[in-house]
């Protein structure tokens, strides 16, 4: 039987990794324009003896306090990887070949995937493939993993070199070899051991300063080091320098302005860059509605003109019972259909991120917004996973890992939820349309921003009391401007969409039956809605929420099961307030008095935008806070956000009410 | 029309102001084209934009030094200063072809010199 290898994949940040994995093993994970898209390994078979391991982008090989880093070089270094296929991106060869550099000093054996092939025709540059390979020392593979170019060489140089694994050595000067030389032979002498890290491994660590290591190793002293370091780092981008004057050849200059430039003299202009952003992320929502809402009339009229009757019918016609009719129709048609139907505003939403991600902008609102976001102690990159958020907060708060600061980190974690996301979306598709319909984007932006506005203040708040301590060294890449690629954004928006009618078909199924049954059920059998079990609970819960101009029991029902899914309170007021089939065909024609006995006599249009606004801040949603329970690695945290949220959200909402009640009631 | 009160007592300070303003950035950045002309060093985030530096010395220890290094940021490196933020802060430069934004706190402790042959 043949052996199982395990391959890693690394590289720099943004270089087209998660598409070469997505190539090699037929998966579809997300892929971005922006550095750190990859936050965790993933893996995948290339085929059934062959696995491999995406690991996140990294720029080198120096773990400090850094969780990308640490993942991957204990990885690489553990014998569970057989080989390493570094990719590299052909367009920026010094700084990538830095990390191969340090690759190649792990002692396993490395393939090089030259990638971006394709667009060194453009930019009219070549590259001597052979040479580049003889003067590493490791076979190079040019690749397009976009025009999924030399895949298949690249798959069979991978099993050749699991068969005939050959080590090589990182070429140094013969100053800096004799140093590394002397500081392995301490290291052998005095058996000195680091995790399972090789000899030579560890003293071109400690040649490089590396702090960890120097705890263990102290060939020379801390005065050498940081000579030492200066002196090995040079002498690697030295021979980086000569592999490229003898491989790379191009007849553009060094400052050619590129069309990206001319595009960010436009988007990170002095005087119209922030601007220009505002316009962006209103026409985002523009563009979420506008179009959105065109579907969501057929999909609507789709589930109560032709599903919902035609079911209830089937089963009336069967003879099923009529509690089984009505759960069925009303409870589990009525609640998952309401959520369905948003699904295209949804689509939208992710369409329009994903164009963002994909396009190279996200980094350059972490440029714009840098000095803006530096004044409450957090970063300019920590705006991207604010943005990711008004998608879903769960990938949101993954991102946050690109954040080097932990109390950076720790900040964003926490005023994320924050950040409006597209399962609440719904709940402002509904109230807008039924009590805002002159003013639907800008009610609905209105509600965005005050989302931000909130997790400013927050952060603001964290960082002055909870988290005193320094902000990280704000660097990040702007990569080149990228036509969005049909097949990224489709990708992205397809599984984010998959997600969301999964959890219609799973959880929000689940908590429309229950719901249905609390509803249906009381003390007394089957009854009606007002006596039910569910009514009392919504009764005990709703003096808490009399204050903000919401009290009545089905609204504080809803907002107690929206913890489960925020889907849910969309379903949940579908049941309840009847609007089952019609909620979306009469909150489109737009008449309150379409809602007279049901929405329109629990809310107006105060109380209506105060629930909004609960319905924006409050408790996130229980997957949500599993994942801030793991990325935080504490239940305390966890418990804190569930309940700092809601203060946040009462009090936000009770100002709104009341405010609001004076000057406009 | 006006009195010559008013002029004296109102006008003539404001133009006082804004020459003295006016004096005050043509020096500035006088001083900073005689820097360049004179081969002097500098920090990196005082170097007018579009222009070529070489940096001399990165007066960051550490951890963040590590991070300047992986981007290719070392002493002898030629960097092309792109732009400045909107709002002033962050500064966007350019090496190996590449933008790379990065801090002013931070670019003020890299010394560079102008790079024109």
């Amino acid at each position: 039987m043949p052996m199982s290898n395990t391959v890693a994949l690394v590289g720099n940040p943004n270089c087209g990794k998660t598409t070469l994995f997505n190539v090699l093993t037929g998966s579809r994970y997300s892929v971005g324009n922006w550095p750190g898209v990859t936050v965790e390994k993933k893996e995948g078979k290339i085929d059934e003896n062959l696995t491999l391991v995406d690991l996140p982008g990294i720029y080198s090989l120096t773990p400090f306090s850094k969780k990308d880093e640490e993942i991957a070089e204990e990885f690489l270094l553990s014998d569970r990887s057989d080989l390493i296929v570094n990719i590299v991106d052909a367009t920026n060869l010094e700084r990538n070949l830095y990390l191969t550099s340090q690759l190649i000093e792990t002692g396993k054996p490395v393939i090089l995937a030259l990638n971006m092939i394709d667009e060194l025709d453009i930019a009219g540059a070549n590259i001597d493939y052979e040479k580049l390979s003889e003067l590493i020392g490791v076979p190079v593979v040019p690749i397009s993993a976009l025009k999924e170019q030399g895949i298949d060489l690249l798959v069979d140089e991978i099993k050749k070199r699991i068969k005939y694994p050959k080590n090589v050595k990182w070429h140094y000067s013969g100053e800096i070899e004799k140093y590394i030389v002397d500081a392995q032979k301490k290291i052998e002498k005095e058996s000195i051991v680091y995790k399972n890290y090789p000899s030579r491994f560890l003293a071109i660590k400690h040649l490089e300063n590396d702090h960890e290591i120097n705890d263990v190793v102290d060939y020379f002293d801390q005065s050498q080091l940081i000579e030492l370091e200066n002196k090995i780092v040079a002498d690697r981008y030295e021979h980086i320098r000569l592999i490229i004057e003898k491989t790379f050849f191009s007849d553009r200059k060094f400052l050619d302005d590129s069309i990206s430039d001319k595009i960010d003299s436009f988007l990170t202009n002095k005087w119209f860059g922030i601007p220009i952003f505002a316009l962006v992320m209103y026409l985002v929502f523009q563009f979420t509605f506008s179009i959105g809402n065109i579907f969501l009339d057929i999909i609507d009229g789709f589930f109560s003109g032709v599903i919902i009757p035609g079911v209830i019918g089937t089963l009336t016609s069967l003879g099923v019972a009529d509690w089984m009719v009505s759960m069925i129709g009303e409870g589990i048609f009525g609640g998952v259909g309401a959520v369905l139907t948003f699904l295209p505003n949804i689509i939208f939403l992710f369409i329009a991120i994903a164009i963002l991600e994909d396009s190279g902008y996200m980094s350059r609102v972490a440029f714009i917004l840098d000095r803006g976001l530096k004044k409450i102690g957090l970063s300019g990159k920590a705006f991207i996973p604010m943005v990711i958020g008004f998608g879903c907060n769960i990938p949101a708060i993954m991102a946050t890992r690109t954040l080097r600061s932990e109390t950076d980190r720790k900040i964003s974690i926490l005023v994320n939820p924050f950040m409006s996301c597209g399962a609440r979306l719904p709940v402002y598709v509904l109230f807008v349309n039924a009590f805002f319909l002159k003013n639907k984007a800008l009610v609905t932006y209105s509600l965005y921003m005050l989302g931000i506005v909130i997790a400013i203040l927050m952060a603001l708040i964290f960082k002055k009391t909870l988290f005193k301590g320094d902000t990280e060294v704000f660097m990040i890449e702007l990569p080149r401007y990228r036509t969005p690629s049909i097949k990224n954004v489709s990708l992205k928006v397809w599984e984010q969409g998959k997600a969301y009618v999964q959890k219609a078909g799973s959880i929000i199924l689940a908590a429309s039956v229950v719901l249905w049954f609390i509803l249906n059920l009381g003390p007394d059998g089957m009854t009606e809605m007002q006596n039910s079990y569910g009514a009392m609970i919504g009764k005990f819960i709703a003096p808490i929420f009399k204050p903000l101009g919401f009290g009545d029991w089905a609204a504080s029902l809803s907002l107690l099961t929206g913890i489960v899914a925020k889907e849910v309170v969309i379903s949940n007021m579908a049941i309840i307030y009847g609007l089952g089939s019609s909620v979306a065909e009469a909150a489109l024609e737009g008449s309150v008095e379409g809602f007279a006995p049901t929405l329109g006599a629990a809310f107006n249009q105060v109380s209506a935008y105060a629930f909004m606004v609960f319905v924006l801040l409050y408790t996130p949603c229980i997957a949500t806070l599993a994942v801030i329970k793991r990325e935080m690695n504490s239940y305390k945290w966890m418990w804190f956000q569930m309940f700092y949220q809601f203060v946040v959200a009462w009090i936000v909402s009770f100002i709104v009410y009341q405010v609001g009640s004076i000057l406009f009631l | 029309m006006f009195s010559r009160h008013f002029l004296i007592d109102k006008i003539l300070p404001i133009k006082c102001l804004t020459n003295i303003i006016q004096y005050c950035t043509i020096s500035m950045q006088m001083r900073m084209i005689i820097k360049f002309i004179q081969g002097g060093n500098m920090k990196l985030d005082e170097v007018i934009t579009k222009r070529i530096v070489k940096i001399d010395q990165i007066n960051i220890q550490g951890v963040h030094r590590k991070r300047l290094q992986e981007m290719g940021l070392i002493p002898g490196k030629k960097i092309y200063v792109q732009k400045f933020a909107p709002l002033g802060n962050p500064m966007e430069i350019k090496i190996n072809g590449q933008s790379i934004s990065i801090r002013n706190e931070e670019a003020h402790l890299i010394e560079v010199s102008d790079a024109h042959e």
